[in-house]
């Protein structure tokens, strides 16, 4: 019995280190400028015709690196409000990519039958691990950012 | 819930922020709570009703509705 507590216990607490983790406050400009400056990088090079595969992969990365490093910065004062925003702001990306997924094929097949009617072929963007993964953290950031401001 | 949060404040003449650092939260919180916005933990609003010396039933209770 004490043993399965024991257990139980040990199971909560690794489960509390993990959902309470966050990085420092100082962190979040620094995520902030690595996220746009690697966006505006990716921008620019991708319209490079010589631009290697492993330089727009590695700005991705740390596009996404950087966007995760604001997502789980603490903020100024973390209390219990906090914790409730984030578990909402969580809920909202989680539908906001759930609707992204679905639509967005849909919209880019529809777009490109409209702007080359001639030369479609019924195109379905597979969407990749970047997109999903930047347009959950995006719509993370704002969802919390947006329920700060209301509940201020 | 409706509170008195507000009036309980007003007549301890304690400042949102000042509440708010003895209780170890935000303003931010405060203020949503007084607004009821929000509804505190059982935890916090027991430190509330500690740090106004009123007790929970004066500072918080339920609608009708609820």
């Amino acid at each position: 019995m004490t043993s399965e507590k024991s257990c139980a216990e040990k199971e909560y607490q690794t489960i509390e280190r993990w959902t309470k983790f966050k990085l420092p406050n100082k962190v979040k400009p620094f995520g902030w400028i690595i996220a746009i400056s690697c966006f505006v990088a990716f921008l620019w090079l991708a319209k490079v015709a010589n631009t290697s595969f492993l330089v727009l992969y590695t700005l991705k990365t740390l596009g996404v690196i950087g966007l995760a490093m604001v997502a789980v910065a603490r903020e100024k004062v973390e209390d219990e409000m906090k914790d409730v925003l984030r578990g909402k702001a969580m809920l909202f990306a989680f539908v906001c990519v759930i609707f992204f997924i679905i639509v967005t094929p849909y919209i880019t097949t529809l777009i490109s039958a409209v702007v080359n009617p001639n030369d479609f072929e019924g195109v379905a963007i597979e969407l990749s691990h970047f997109n999903m993964l930047s347009c959950t953290l995006l719509m993370y950031i704002l969802g919390l950012e947006t329920m700060k401001r209301l509940y201020r | 819930m409706i509170n008195t949060l507000k009036v309980q404040r007003a007549i301890k003449n304690i400042t949102q922020d000042e509440l708010a650092t003895v209780i170890g939260v935000s303003r931010q919180t405060i203020n949503s709570i007084e607004k009821n916005r929000y509804v505190p933990s059982t935890v916090l609003a027991l430190k509330l009703s500690r740090t106004l010396e009123v007790s929970v039933h004066e500072l918080f209770s339920l609608e009708i509705t609820d």
